[in-house]
Formats: structure tokens, C-alpha cells, sequence
């Protein structure tokens, strides 16, 4: 789920938070940490994009052992949005295109994620990971 | 001869007695008045009456000598028909000696004379001539416990034997429960001749597929000091492990350890086999079978995508979630051909190891999974290929799950693993077809497909579920495979119906290809009716379960035989039969024909069963010649071919060069303070050494019962009457 309105405290964002209460009562709504493998099925990504930056981290609901919602605060879709020439209809602040740029690769890892669960979680991957994590850190 | 005073008293007539003697007591006071003649009779009268309570009685004695109990079991099993270098049998050269010592070995002790074949029966000298070997082994507890019921213990027990029975039952463990010592006589070759023994192997009885485990065993060398021996461990005709030995004294014991690996599930059969030279230049070799059951720890499992999907992601945590599986997967997530606009660092990619998927780790898995994976696309060798067409040969499985990369697009065709699946490749490359479709059960009764209670059950399931998208065409349907799901309206060239499911064995494993890549909409489904919840995740472990040999789809199965059966008859074979749903399936629901073919035959012939409970029966074959002999049940069930097996075993009489198991005889004596020796060194006064002597003992011949005169009587009344007289005239009545 994205909330398009890019603002805290959204009607969407009551709507999205009492249904799913309503949907999934025995599991809740968090912050997904940073070792989430949604943050590693395809990109690394470090940091939440979106054409908006309301909030730091993306939520989601864990229910039989996996994340079965994912939800973005930011506007990710937005992100995406282009015009029939092909350019972006709104712009990413604060942060601009790189903010764009984050806002895609999260989108396409929500992708993955849904198509390849936990994979990226396997041991076998964790060796690569680790290194790449370090060599990504400035 | 002597006579000795005895008395039959019971303890009624002991209490009487002692009843009269109180009387008299006790009336002695009263008495004492009257004169001591009167005194003196009816003291008489009480001693005499007590005395005839005791019921006096004379035995006439007769002495003789009392001799030590000796049994003799004479082994009639199977191996005492075998002609020793005499031109003998072993049991008629055990009679023999008892017929040629009788008389020595009557004068020291009473001899019992028992035939053993299974138990022990008691037998006469008159009988021995007709004695013959019976087909049932020597068995040690049995035939002690006979011994035991037909009279009193013995002091000392002989065992004519070769000690070669093939019961199960140590014979020093047997017989030890006689409670005497057992002599032992080691009836076989008188010469020592060269020979080879391979005895005591040691394996486990079960193994884990893959894991390797210890063989061991003893090679006893007889006679072959300075000649090298070569001990083998063969796994059908690959040789597992070979060892050298040199013996260096006439009797040399080796002990040789192999480490062997299980390759497949099920029974593993080796051959430990040694050879030598002995030193007049024969090649004298021995071999010994042993099998293992091969069990599965966890079916290991490489799953491998060609892009990822909702059928890996789902399949991936299915599999994942079954704590008896250990998946491996990959999912290619980008193709060589596509461009990355970050930098490799910021890409959780890892590089492909094909090289380790598809060569080095290959054989290590079970079950391969190869889901819409375009095989082209990655340049790889066509070693891979045929790499993979030799794992599913050597007892792996294969599963080929559909899409629009997969098998004739993905560059499958005409490859070595083509040749291997159920089902020819389309000729064009475009095979894959969008769109939804429902597909139509072709084998209702296949395990596989029977995911329901009962086969209307599985029916209903079949038909709720929902459709699924897209599918791969294939040609034609090769000879052996079973089409278990095919397309409603889509044909093969050839006009059949396009399979969606079909499986095919090949060599010893197993293939099976789904031509959709859409399963993951069954497991959906579950979430709008209750009856579909588990049926994907059925669907998939019983598949699994087939691929990976857990679930044998035979509805008419032998048990397992051993490869050598012991040369006894009747041969026994056992026989299952299953419904639909592998339920006993009894006789009364199925037409059911044993076929048997001897060693030689032409054709088989038809033989008799009985069924010993429900779906479970029994075959006893008599008769039996020397060589393979071949076992083939075929079952009808209304009106249709149910199910068939076949079995095969090796049947040997008991051969004339059976060794002399004088280690196995020694032990029995060994272990019951008894002595060993060899039937031709045996003399009857060393054996009868061990005997306690015969015990002097007087025995009553014959026995008079005093009691029984009527003079007793007499004596008893004259002394009343004269009592009565005396007083009478003295006036003291």
C-alpha cells in the first residue's frame, strides 16, 4: 500500500492503519529494520526514496512467517508518475532525483520481494551481501 | 541280597500312630493298679495296633551300577548331506561312528540318541540307518529345550555336527541352557585343505542415503601361510574398496574395513569377496553378501528459476517450510543481456554457479528443480545437460516446471535432457501459451492425483479449484510416461489430449514436468474455500514424495528378498496388495496371479498363495532348483489391470564344500566347559573321561507288605482276648 498524500497523519494513512487492525488483529503494523530482506532483493537500498519524505522507514505486516503488507508512507508511486513525454509529473523533495532514484529501486525490491520471498535471506547470499554492504558505505 | 524294613505310612497313618501311642501313655496312669501282666497286654496291643498304622512293609534290595545320562544330538540340517572327500555324507559318517563306538560308549553311560533339525527328536540306534538331513537348520534353544523334556538332565551332551547351520541362534547360546557340558564333534573334511572364509561382516543395517558408513569383516585363511590375500568390497560391479593381506601362519585371521557411501534408497546389496594362490597354485576365492537399508535423513533439494514469479516465490516457501527437506534454490534475477544503472555494489546479486549447481553439487541432491530456466541463455555447456541426464540415471529426480522460458524455448530440444522427459519437445519454438484453462484429471487413481478422502472426494477438489494461466505445448507422450493432468481442449500433433502433468522413470530415477507455472493459484484458492487449504501443499509433497522414491505408487509389491535365500524349502515370499488410496487391498477384491519362473524355464508357471490376513499374502515355493529364480504377481481389479511386480532370488543347495565350522563348535564347547575334536580324532574313552563314574546304588526289587497279613490281626485279638481272660479271672473287669 502507498499513500499518495505526502503528508503525516493522512485520512489514508487512519484508513490504512484501522483496517488493517481490523483485517489482521493479532498482527501489527511496524517498521520494517533495516536488515529486512525487503531491503536487499534486488538493490541494496539504504535509504527510503519516494516523491515525498514523510517518513524514514517503511512498515509492514508480518503474519505466517512473512511480510504479507507493505507500506509506504512516501509516495512511491508518485515517484514513478510521468507525463505522456515521458517526464516526471511531480518532483521528489526533498531530496530530487536521487530521492527518485531510491523511490524506484524500493519499488522494484517490494517487487521482488513478492516474487521471490525470502531468498535473498538464504545463507548462501550472505557472504556477498555482508561485502557489498561494506563496500557500499561511503 | 539284602532286605530292609520300610513303611508306607502316609502322614494320616503317622498322626494315627502317634495318636495310639498317647493312648497308651496317657492310659498308663490307669492301669497301674491292675497286675503287670494285664499291663504288659495292653501295652502290647496299643504298640501293635500303632506299629500296623505305619504300615510296615519288607524291600528286597538288589544292587547295580547307575550310569551318567549322556545325550548325543546328531545335526541332521540341510549341510550334513553334503559329501565330504570320502565320498560320505557328513551324517551318515556321524552314524557311523556312534554305531562303530556304541558298545564303548553304552558301558560308561545311558545314551539318548537325538536327531536335530529345527528342534531335537529322540531317536534309537535302529532307527539311525534310516536317519536323512532334514531341510530345517540345527536350531540350538529348540533343541535343547527337547532334550530337556524327554527325561531327566543330562551330565554330558555330544554334538556330532559340521557346525554350518544358518539359524540365527548362536549354538553356544542354545545349548548352553542344557546346563551340562557340551562336547563337541566336528564332522567335515578330514583334510585340512587351503580355503578361505569370509565370516563376522559388520555393516549397519540402516545407512542415510548419501552419508557413508563402515563395512568390516573377518577373512580366515586356512593353510595359506605365505600366500597374499585380496579382500574386495564390490557394489554390483564397481569396485568400492580392495585391501592385501599376507597370512603368515597356517590359520591367520584378517580383519579388513571398507568405507562404502549409499547411493540410492532402498536395499544396497555388496559382495565381500577374497582370493588368494595357494601354494599348489589354485586360485581359491570366497565371497559373502550383505545388504544395507537405505534410509532418507532429509530430501535435499536444488531449485532452480530461470526469473522469479509467484511460482517460485510460493513453491520456495513451501519447500522451505518443510523441516525434512534441505533446499538449495537460485532464481536468476537478472540475465546476462540486461544493463544495470547502479554500480555492483548496490546489487544484492551473486554470481551464477552453474559450475557448482550443475557438476560439483550436483549428486548430492535428490530432487533437481528446474522451473521456466532458458538454458541457452546462460551459454552453458552441454556437459551441464548431460550431467543432469546422468543424475536422473544414477537414482535423481527431475522436475520441469513450465513458462514461457522453458523447455522448448529455453533451448531444451534435442539436448541430452530431452531424451529423458515424459513427453517430446514442440518443434516450434514458440510453446508457451498465455491464458487460463482448467485442467482435467487424466489418472484419477494415481496416488498422486487421489488428494481427497475418497476418489469423489478427490473429484470435487479437482473441479473447485481454480483455473490455471498459461501453458507449455508439448508434442508427444513417450513410451512408460503417465499423463496425470492435461488440457481441456489442446491437443498434441498427433491429436492427443496435451499433457499438463506427466511424470516418466528414467534408469533409476524419476522425471516429471508441469507445464504451467501457475500451481501457486491453487494455493490461493485456499483462501475462498476451506476444502482447498491444503490441496496445494499436497499436491506438492506427494509429488515430492514420488520423485524422491518416499512414495512408492506400486499397488502389488513383494517385500524384499534377500539376494541369496537359505537353502531350506519351502522358498517363502510375501506379497502386498493396495486400493487407490494404498489400503489393504484383500483377495476377495482383486484377481490376483502368481507367475513363477525357475532357473531354465521357457515360460512361467502359474503358483499357489494363501492369503495370511487382508491385502497380505503368501507364497511357498517348493522344489526348488539350483539358480535365479524370478517371482511376478499380476493384479486385475474389475475387469482392469491393477498393478504388477516382479522379485528374484538365488537358491543353492547346500554345497559339498561347505567348510567345517570348527571355530563355531569350538565355542559351543568353550563356552560350556565341554571339548572339541575333529569326528575322525574323536575316541570314545577321551569323551567319556569328562563322564562322572558310574554310582554303586542299591535298588528294591520287589516289596512285601507286612501290613497286609491277617496274622496281625490274630496276634491283635489274642492279645485282647487274653487281656479279657485274665481279668475276667482275676476279677478286674
Amino acid at each position: 500500500m502507498d499513500d499518495a498524500a505526502g503528508i503525516k497523519a493522512s485520512e489514508f494513512d487512519r484508513w490504512v492503519r484501522s483496517t488493517l487492525r481490523a483485517a489482521l488483529p493479532d498482527s501489527d503494523l511496524r517498521p520494517l529494520g533495516q536488515d529486512h530482506v525487503l531491503f536487499k532483493t534486488f538493490f541494496l537500498v539504504r535509504r527510503i526514496g519516494g516523491r515525498a519524505a514523510v517518513s524514514g522507514s517503511v512498515e509492514g505486516v508480518d503474519w505466517g512467517g512473512k511480510t504479507v503488507v507493505v507500506y509506504s508512507r512516501n509516495d512511491l508511486m508518485g515517484a514513478w508518475a510521468k507525463d505522456p513525454l515521458g517526464k516526471p509529473l511531480y518532483d521528489c523533495a526533498p531530496g530530487g532525483e536521487a530521492q527518485r532514484f531510491d523511490a524506484k529501486k524500493l519499488t522494484l525490491n517490494i517487487l521482488m520481494y513478492a516474487l521471490t520471498g525470502s531468498y535473498k535471506a538464504d545463507a548462501v547470499h550472505q557472504p556477498y551481501i555482508l561485502e557489498k554492504m561494506r563496500q557500499g558505505v561511503p | 541280597m539284602t532286605e530292609r524294613l520300610v513303611f508306607d505310612a502316609g502322614v494320616v497313618d503317622w498322626a494315627l500312630a502317634a495318636a495310639a501311642l498317647l493312648v497308651l501313655a496317657a492310659s498308663l496312669r490307669f492301669l497301674r493298679a491292675l497286675p503287670w501282666p494285664l499291663r504288659l497286654l495292653r501295652a502290647c496291643s496299643l504298640a501293635l495296633l500303632a506299629a500296623l498304622l505305619l504300615r510296615p512293609a519288607v524291600d528286597t534290595l538288589r544292587e547295580r551300577s547307575s550310569k551318567p545320562r549322556l545325550a548325543v544330538l546328531i545335526d541332521s540340517g540341510p549341510s550334513m548331506r553334503a559329501l565330504d572327500d570320502q565320498g560320505l555324507a557328513r551324517l551318515a559318517r556321524a552314524v557311523r561312528w556312534l554305531k562303530r563306538h556304541r558298545s564303548a560308549l553304552e558301558a560308561r553311560a545311558e545314551l539318548s540318541l537325538f536327531a536335530a533339525a529345527g528342534g531335537a527328536r529322540r531317536v534309537g540306534f535302529d532307527e539311525l540307518d534310516r536317519l536323512e538331513s532334514a531341510s530345517a537348520s540345527l536350531e540350538a534353544g529348540a533343541a535343547a529345550a527337547d532334550v530337556l523334556d524327554s527325561g531327566p538332565p543330562p551330565a554330558r551332551v555330544l554334538l556330532l555336527s559340521d557346525g554350518a547351520s544358518d539359524s540365527p541362534e548362536p549354538l553356544e547360546g542354545g545349548l548352553a541352557r542344557l546346563g551340562a557340558p557340551v562336547d563337541t564333534a566336528g564332522v567335515g573334511p578330514r583334510r585340512v585343505r587351503p580355503a578361505l572364509a569370509v565370516s563376522a561382516v559388520q555393516a549397519p543395517d540402516f545407512v542415510f542415503l548419501h552419508g557413508r558408513f563402515p563395512v568390516s569383516a573377518s577373512v580366515e585363511a586356512t593353510e595359506l601361510a605365505g600366500a597374499r590375500v585380496q579382500v574386495r568390497l564390490h557394489k554390483g560391479d564397481k569396485l568400492v574398496g580392495s585391501a592385501e593381506f599376507e597370512a603368515d601362519k597356517p590359520f591367520t585371521v584378517f580383519q579388513a574395513s571398507f568405507t562404502a557411501e549409499a547411493g540410492s534408497l532402498g536395499r544396497e546389496s555388496y559382495r565381500l569377496s577374497a582370493s588368494a594362490v595357494s601354494p599348489d597354485g589354485k586360485t581359491i576365492e570366497t565371497a559373502r553378501g550383505l545388504r544395507v537399508e537405505v534410509i532418507r535423513q532429509k530430501t535435499r533439494i536444488m531449485y532452480l528459476a530461470g526469473r522469479p514469479s509467484f511460482e517460485y516465490s510460493h513453491l520456495r516457501e513451501h519447500l522451505k517450510s518443510d523441516p525434512n527437506h534441505e533446499l538449495v534454490s537460485f532464481v536468476i534475477l537478472r540475465n546476462p543481456e540486461n544493463f544495470s544503472p547502479v554500480p555492483d555494489s548496490d546489487l544484492s546479486l551473486i554470481p551464477f554457479p552453474a559450475q557448482e549447481i550443475f557438476v560439483q553439487s550436483l549428486f548430492q541432491f535428490d530432487l533437481f528443480i528446474l522451473e521456466n530456466f532458458a538454458y541457452t541463455r546462460f551459454s552453458l555447456p552441454v556437459s551441464y545437460l548431460q550431467s543432469l541426464r546422468k543424475f536422473v540415471q544414477e537414482g535423481g529426480a527431475l522436475l520441469l516446471i513450465g513458462g514461457s522460458n522453458a523447455f522448448t524455448k529455453g533451448g531444451y530440444q534435442g539436448t541430452a535432457l530431452e531424451d529423458i522427459l515424459p513427453a517430446a519437445l514442440w518443434p516450434d519454438a514458440d510453446d508457451y501459451r498465455p491464458g487460463l484453462f482448467q485442467p482435467v484429471v487424466a489418472a484419477p487413481s494415481n496416488p498422486l492425483m487421489s488428494l481427497g478422502e475418497t476418489p469423489e472426494a478427490s473429484a470435487e477438489l479437482w473441479k473447485a479449484l481454480p483455473p490455471l494461466d498459461g501453458w507449455v505445448r508439448l508434442a508427444s507422450l513417450r513410451p512408460g510416461a503417465s499423463v496425470l493432468l492435461r488440457h481441456p481442449s489442446e491437443k498434441t500433433p498427433a491429436g492427443d489430449p496435451l499433457p499438463v502433468v506427466a511424470l516418466r522413470e528414467f534408469g533409476k530415477g524419476k522425471v516429471m514436468i508441469v507445464g504451467t507455472e501457475s500451481s501457486w493459484r491453487w494455493k490461493l484458492a485456499g483462501g475462498g474455500d476451506w476444502r482447498l487449504a491444503s490441496f496445494y501443499s499436497r499436491f506438492w509433497n506427494r509429488a515430492v514424495e514420488y520423485l524422491t522414491g518416499s512414495l512408492d505408487l506400486k499397488k502389488v509389491k513383494f517385500s524384499p528378498l534377500p539376494d541369496r535365500m537359505p537353502p531350506r524349502e519351502p522358498a517363502v515370499a510375501a506379497l502386498r496388495t493396495f486400493d487407490e488410496h494404498f489400503r489393504p487391498l484383500p483377495g476377495s477384491e482383486t484377481d490376483l496371479r502368481v507367475l513363477w519362473t525357475p532357473p531354465g524355464a521357457k515360460a512361467p508357471r502359474s503358483t499357489a498363495f494363501f492369503e495370511r490376513e487382508p491385502g497380505l499374502f503368501q507364497v511357498e515355493l517348493a522344489d526348488l532348483a539350483e539358480g535365479r529364480h524370478r517371482l511376478r504377481a499380476v493384479a486385475r481389479r474389475r475387469g482392469q489391470p491393477w498393478g504388477e511386480d516382479e522379485t528374484e532370488f538365488l537358491w543353492q543347495k547346500v554345497k559339498g564344500d561347505a567348510p567345517l565350522d570348527r571355530k563355531r563348535l569350538k565355542a559351543v564347547a568353550e563356552r560350556t566347559g565341554g571339548r572339541y575334536a575333529d569326528l575322525d580324532r574323536l575316541e570314545p574313552s577321551a569323551l567319556l573321561e569328562g563322564l562322572a563314574p558310574p554310582k554303586r546304588e542299591r535298588l528294591a526289587s520287589s516289596r512285601r507288605a507286612l501290613w497286609g497279613s491277617p496274622a496281625w490281626l490274630w496276634t491283635l485279638c489274642a492279645l485282647l482276648f487274653a487281656e479279657w481272660f485274665l481279668r475276667r479271672r482275676g476279677g478286674w473287669l
